[in-house]
């Protein structure tokens, strides 16, 4: 079994992997975790914003993921964590101040040059001011390549309504990171 | 269909060829079309690559490893519930069955008392009646029993027989009575009054001796009727005339098992087996017993399972030192070390195995049949049908149920019981297991008499 190396599961290992953590083998979660981590990592960094809230998001997730591993009957793990994964940011972001949402008519970002922030920098900036139901479903989309039967799923919406919010959120972001968008590739 | 519309369709992967067609020649034809699907292009781009340069901390990924291989090993090592709770019920079983023994039920049936005792009164005194002129006649020789069962004499004899067996009642029916702590002393009081009736003043001596065959037949009807209302009263009322009397009964009944063939498990990994359960019965036939049966059957079940182990701060990283750390475990222990040992030294993989701990809680429906053997002994014979979190349950349980005191019952059997589960997963998933069965019975009867 290989350690501290993302496994790079195809489709066939991952039901199988799966069928085993569902049964309690410990060494099919070991490679479920490697699967995994990095996205969920990922999509905690992006979701909170913030990069010690995510480690702690991050390992409550499988902290979890591992004591309701027997709680588990789904053949889905990615959706399963990541379901657990959104929980935990959602109650981390419920105990900041409320957050300044924006909306598609309110959006006033001002030019920021690339000299003024890195590209990851304005990137999470500008993610960070998209409504959370709308960054959820982006991140789960953009980032992690779920589909839209699994963003459903994870978020508990339709399927239809998944696409829908995938589709305003790349508006929105198009909005927002046009300026950087230009100064990075140019007009093509 | 607008550009935003096919550029977002474009990014999923949905335009059909139709679409895709249209959305080219869009591209081709209208200039502000083909800024907005490079502007996105780029914005996709860019968070790719955004998605790409996040990386997992190392130090992260270790100690998220090691708040699991802890919660791991505490999970492991943490001590059995399972044990505790049967502790629990094992206190509550004697703590009911000292209470229940020591102590007598007042339950309301006293009433119920009284009349069972009123009706075995009558029948003492209709018995009484007949013993008494029967064995007046039987005394008289042959040539003058007609005379004697003729005369005044005889009749008078016959309403003074009636007279003393109702002055009993007269006597037993008394409040005091039901006093159970002045009862015996009653029933004396009772008896000398009845030994003490002048009936020798008033019997004819040469045609029979009554005295000494009367005080015989009272004697005989009190020591008849005393012990059983007073064992009756003394025992708490919990079962009277059990062979005699149809009862109706509740049973309450708590059952171990000691497992002596397993089917369906890895004997090698199977290490700790037992079931429990409480049943609750109604007699409801003379030989038949209904009732839901509960409880609980688990296993530990051990397996090859692979943990990371942190390395020794300071020690020389590698196989060396935890090789011996295993070894001084024994045997049972096996590593397992790889090239990934050597490119983080601060855990080591290692494949042991470890007891896992299962649960299964059922329910089911039995049906007993009781075939009586002595007044104390019974064997019982039950079939459940049930239920498990997983499937299905069976059962056909054989015991004995030997009642040294009424109301509480013991058991010893042995049964067999199927049932149905996917845990642990390296054998069948029809488990079968046959056992010694042991346990202790409370009962309650609601006759009406």
């Amino acid at each position: 079994m290989k350690r501290f190396e993302e496994h790079k599961l195809n489709e066939e290992q991952l039901q199988e992997a799966t069928e085993d953590f569902r049964r309690g083998s410990a060494e099919a979660f070991h490679i479920l975790y490697s699967h995994y981590s990095q996205k969920v990592y990922r999509f905690c960094l992006r979701m909170l914003g913030n990069k010690e809230k995510a480690e702690d998001a991050f390992q409550e997730t499988f902290i979890k993921v591992f004591e309701n591993a027997k709680n588990f009957r789904s053949n889905n793990f990615g959706a399963w964590v990541f379901t657990i994964a959104r929980h935990i940011c959602l109650n981390l972001l419920r105990m900041e101040k409320p957050f300044q949402e924006v909306d598609d008519n309110s959006i006033k970002l001002s030019y920021v040059s690339r000299e003024d922030f890195g590209l990851k920098d304005f990137v999470q900036r500008s993610i960070m001011q998209l409504p959370i139901s709308l960054r959820e479903s982006l991140l789960l989309r953009e980032y992690e390549e779920c589909t839209y039967e699994e963003i459903a799923q994870i978020l508990g919406i339709t399927v239809s309504l998944a696409k829908v919010r995938v589709h305003r959120a790349r508006l929105l972001l198009k909005k927002m990171l046009e300026p950087i968008a230009k100064e990075y590739y140019g007009d093509r | 269909m607008g550009i935003d519309k096919f550029i977002n369709d474009y990014l999923d992967g949905n335009l059909n060829p139709e679409d895709d067609k249209e959305f080219r020649d869009l591209l081709e034809n209208d200039v502000s079309a083909r800024e907005e699907f490079d502007l996105m292009m780029s914005i996709h781009t860019i968070l790719k690559e955004d998605a790409e340069s996040i990386t997992l901390p190392k130090y992260l990924e270790e100690k998220v490893e090691e708040r699991l291989l802890a919660n791991y090993l505490k999970v492991v090592s943490s001590a059995s519930p399972l044990r505790s709770r049967k502790f629990a019920y094992s206190v509550l079983t004697f703590i009911l069955i000292f209470f229940f023994s020591i102590n007598n039920i007042n339950d309301g049936k006293l009433p119920f008392n009284i009349s069972f005792f009123l009706s075995e009164v009558l029948r003492q005194r209709e018995l009484l009646q007949n013993q008494v002129f029967a064995l007046a006649e039987n005394d008289l020789p042959s040539n003058k029993k007609s005379v004697f069962l003729n005369s005044s004499f005889a009749k008078e004899k016959q309403t003074k027989s009636a007279k003393l067996a109702n002055n009993i009642v007269s006597i037993e029916l008394s409040d005091k009575f039901i006093e159970r702590n002045n009862f015996i002393e009653i029933s004396r009081t009772a008896a000398k009054q009845i030994n003490t009736y002048p009936l020798e003043n008033e019997v004819n001596k040469e045609l029979f001796s009554t005295k000494p065959r009367a005080q015989n037949i009272y004697s005989t009807y009190i020591s008849t009727i005393n012990p059983r209302v007073v064992n009756s009263f003394n025992t708490g009322v919990l079962f009277n005339n059990i062979n005699e009397i149809t009862t109706k009964a509740v049973v309450f009944t708590g059952f171990s098992t000691f497992p002596l063939m397993k089917f369906g498990y890895s004997e090698k990994n199977l290490k700790f087996y037992s079931i429990y359960s409480q049943s609750i019965g109604y007699k409801v036939a003379d030989k038949f017993r209904l009732g839901l049966e509960f409880g609980f059957f688990d296993f530990d079940y051990q397996s090859m399972t692979t943990i990371l182990v942190p390395a020794l701060e300071g020690a020389d990283f590698g196989k060396e030192s935890h090789n011996k750390n295993i070894k001084d475990k024994g045997n049972d222990a096996i590593i397992l070390t790889n090239e990934y040992d050597n490119q983080n030294p601060r855990f080591i993989q290692v494949t042991v195995p470890i007891e896992r701990k299962y649960q299964h809680y059922w329910g089911s429906v039995f049906l007993d049949y009781e075939m009586p053997v002595t007044k104390y002994l019974s064997v019982v014979g039950r079939i459940n049908v049930g239920a498990t979190s997983e499937g299905f349950l069976g059962g056909i349980v054989l015991f004995t149920e030997l009642q040294p005191i009424n109301g509480v019952a013991m058991h010893l059997g042995v049964e067999n019981k199927s049932y149905w589960s996917s845990i642990p997963m390296d054998r069948s998933s029809l488990k079968t297991l046959i056992g010694l069965v042991y346990g202790v019975s409370i009962k309650f009867n609601f006759d009406n008499y």
